[in-house]
């Protein structure tokens, strides 16, 4: 098939060069890659215009190009034949692979030449922007874990949101039915079993980067509490795969099948127009501490684009600017990437209509950044992501075998077994 | 006496696997039907009713809701008429390429034959996500991304197509192509005339083939196009199931039967053309 394709081309060259029509001179195009599209979508396309108005030489153009794992695939193949945008949207664990293999640019030197501010931005998101070996990135679309309650239903039963694991299974068991009204509901998803090993005082890699840090009781504690709250009923585990989990746990706190979930912060929104009881949000339950792990997007630009420089970086100082920075998360329901941000009138407002967003913001004290290696996306999504499931579907599995394993298949990945 | 047990027990027997069939198919019928049942029952449901447990069957309250939102959230029309401009090109364009190959492939000797079909087998024996990285350079290299063509042309030289063709042309029966030669009809002429109409159920069943191939393609499209311009269908329905944040259920089905509807139309017809197609062909 592909045999033809050669003297197809040929023969169709020419008229396709015809075709092309000569691109407008002025302004300069900054293409942007996005993951985003319906109302978060829009946002962006507003914020963009604003900032295409705003001056005469650059014009931003958003692309929509599928989901986190397709414009990471795209841009793969995009930089090998030279067709990739000039700035992107990264899914945060993936900025480091694409930083190691030169994709991404270092944008150390023209952050202080261009006067931008990253110094405003909360620590807990420039972690995996910036890890000591440059700038690689800007925090954009950034979400955390929270921790959401029926809390019509906490009050009539003289219940408050629970503080530690305990408490939590605790509650849990109060409030479950056998069969029909479960306490908690949680995605088995390795973004939750990471925040659960911080909780419990453990680290995801250790200190070398040549082992995961958490083949200990830091990883064991975790997967032993969700296995018991799943036997005693307590525990709802959702069905489906990804993202089908996450939907399934929030329809079921909004159709009164659970009590309590863990979903990202970005729910907040949907949680609050879907659930006809009030809402309510607490910091993820402890275990020797608060923690969660900071999940979401960032932008990047690519390796090469001097010549666009002063306009990208024009874009990026738009983008990372309290105003800016406070629309999107006050119109999207992500935490907003700066406390500037934070404080405008704009975010204000988002919170007089939904005072549970603060929470967010007060667990951003406890947050802390996925590894930066380049393989944390494979070994979350793949080695976490199936052990962590094996452990809790099987009783005979044991947390210490799922920790093993994952801990011998990143020693593969890594090289150092 | 016996003769008459006989046969009550042949027909009780003939009755009983009556049943069961019937019985068998209904059950395939209900487990093919009811996931589509179920899309044009939430389509025409109010949001809220999407996630209420336990869920309804019938709407409460039938809505065009999710039909509004939907043609809001995407130029439907224009993304189909980029599907129904990419899918009836290759569907048209690709009889120019598979019937003078197919019939060279079964009835001409050329040397090196055997070498080049092997090479048109390859073709469809290799999976798309290993191809598309240097299909990919050659259209950049050309030019050519982000326009009609990479999605078209490399679909236009249908391997399976020109494969399955072969194998229905090499049936024909020599003789009726003697006879035809005897009258001094040429090679094109044979083509037209004889194989043409006599291998029109392949012919069908390659374009039904192609068609809803084509119509239902995302990745590629997705790797060969930048924005909206010229994308299909398949992907603005795909962008309307967010990044983060809930699934709208009630748009996103009234999306997929937009996306639906025209492929059973094009099955309902073709499986009519097909059936008549066996009854002319003169084949047996």
């Amino acid at each position: 098939m592909k045999k033809m394709l050669a003297s197809f081309l040929t023969l169709t060259m020419l008229l396709t060069m015809l075709c092309i029509g000569t691109a407008a001179a002025e302004p300069t195009e900054i293409v942007f890659w996005t993951a985003l599209s319906g109302n978060l979508g829009e946002t962006l396309d507003t914020i963009i215009s604003d900032f295409n108005a705003s001056q005469d030489d650059w014009n931003v153009v958003a692309e929509y190009q599928g989901s986190y794992y397709d414009i990471a695939a795209k841009l793969q193949t995009a930089v090998v034949a030279g067709e990739e945008p000039d700035v992107v949207q990264c899914e945060c664990s993936r900025v480091c692979m694409f930083a190691e293999y030169g994709i991404f640019e270092d944008l150390t030197e023209e952050a202080a030449e261009y006067g931008l501010d990253v110094d405003s931005l909360f620590d807990g998101f420039m972690a995996d922007c910036d890890w000591g070996e440059g700038l690689y990135a800007l925090p954009f679309n950034r979400s955390t874990p929270m921790f959401y309650y029926n809390k019509t239903l906490s009050d009539e039963l003289g219940l408050t949101a629970p503080t530690t694991w305990d408490e939590l299974h605790e509650t849990a068991l109060a409030v479950s039915k056998e069969g029909e009204v479960w306490g908690f509901e949680v995605p088995v998803d390795s973004w939750f079993w990471e925040a659960f090993i911080v909780q419990s005082g453990g680290s995801l890699m250790n200190e070398t980067n040549t082992d995961i840090g958490f083949n200990n009781e830091s990883g064991w504690a975790a997967l032993s509490l969700l296995r018991s709250m799943v036997d005693d009923g307590s525990m709802k585990a959702p069905p489906g795969a990804e993202y089908n989990a996450w939907e399934a746990a929030r329809s079921d706190l909004a159709a009164g099948i659970t009590t309590m979930i863990m979903t990202s912060s970005g729910d907040l929104r949907t949680l609050m127009n879907t659930c006809d009881f009030e809402v309510g949000t607490a910091f993820l339950p402890a275990n020797e501490q608060y923690g969660v792990v900071t999940g979401g997007a960032n932008i990047a630009v690519l390796a090469g684009h001097d010549e666009k420089m002063a306009g990208i970086m024009a874009f990026l100082n738009y983008m990372i600017s309290p105003e800016t920075a406070g629309y999107w998360a006050a119109n999207t329901g992500y935490v907003p990437i700066s406390e500037a941000a934070s404080q405008t009138d704009v975010y204000q407002e988002f919170l007089a209509t939904y005072p549970a967003g603060t929470t967010a913001l007060a667990q951003m004290e406890y947050a802390t950044n996925q590894p930066t290696i380049p393989q944390w996306t494979e070994i979350a999504n793949e080695f976490m992501m199936d052990e962590m499931q094996r452990c809790v579907e099987n009783s005979e599995y044991t947390p210490e075998m799922a920790t093993q394993t994952v801990s011998d298949s990143v020693k593969n990945l890594i090289g150092t077994n | 006496m016996e003769d008459y047990r006989d046969l009550t027990s042949t027909h009780f027997v003939r009755g009983l696997k009556y049943t069961i069939n019937l019985l068998f198919k209904l059950l395939v019928l209900f487990i093919v039907a009811y996931p589509f049942f179920w899309v044009v029952l939430t389509a025409f449901k109010p949001y809220k009713e999407t996630v209420t447990y336990p869920p309804s069957f019938l709407p409460s309250t039938w809505t065009l809701d999710g039909f509004r939102q939907c043609t809001e959230s995407i130029d439907v029309l224009h993304f189909m008429k980029n599907t129904l401009i990419i899918s009836f090109t290759v569907l048209l364009a690709q009889y120019l390429v598979i019937i003078p190959a197919a019939y060279a492939f079964a009835r001409v000797k050329f040397f090196g034959k055997g070498v080049l079909f092997g090479v048109v087998l390859l073709g469809f024996m290799i999976p798309q996500q290993i191809t598309f990285v240097p299909v990919y350079l050659m259209f950049s290299k050309a030019k050519m991304l982000s326009s009609y063509w990479p999605q078209t042309l490399p679909f236009i030289a249908n391997a399976f197509g020109i494969f399955l063709l072969r194998q229905y042309f090499m049936q024909i029966p020599e003789e009726i192509i003697e006879a035809a030669r005897m009258d001094d009809a040429g090679e094109f002429k044979i083509i037209i005339d004889i194989m043409i109409p006599m291998a029109k159920t392949a012919l069908f069943a390659i374009g039904l083939l192609s068609f809803i191939s084509m119509w239902n393609s995302y990745f590629w499209p997705l790797i060969m196009t930048t924005n909206d311009t010229y994308r299909p269908l398949t992907i603005a329905v795909a962008s309307l199931k967010a990044v983060d944040g809930a699934v709208i259920w009630n748009m996103l089905m009234a999306a997929n039967l937009f996306l639906i509807g025209p492929i059973l139309l094009a099955y309902l017809l073709a499986s009519k053309q097909i059936r008549s197609a066996f009854v002319y062909s003169g084949i047996k």
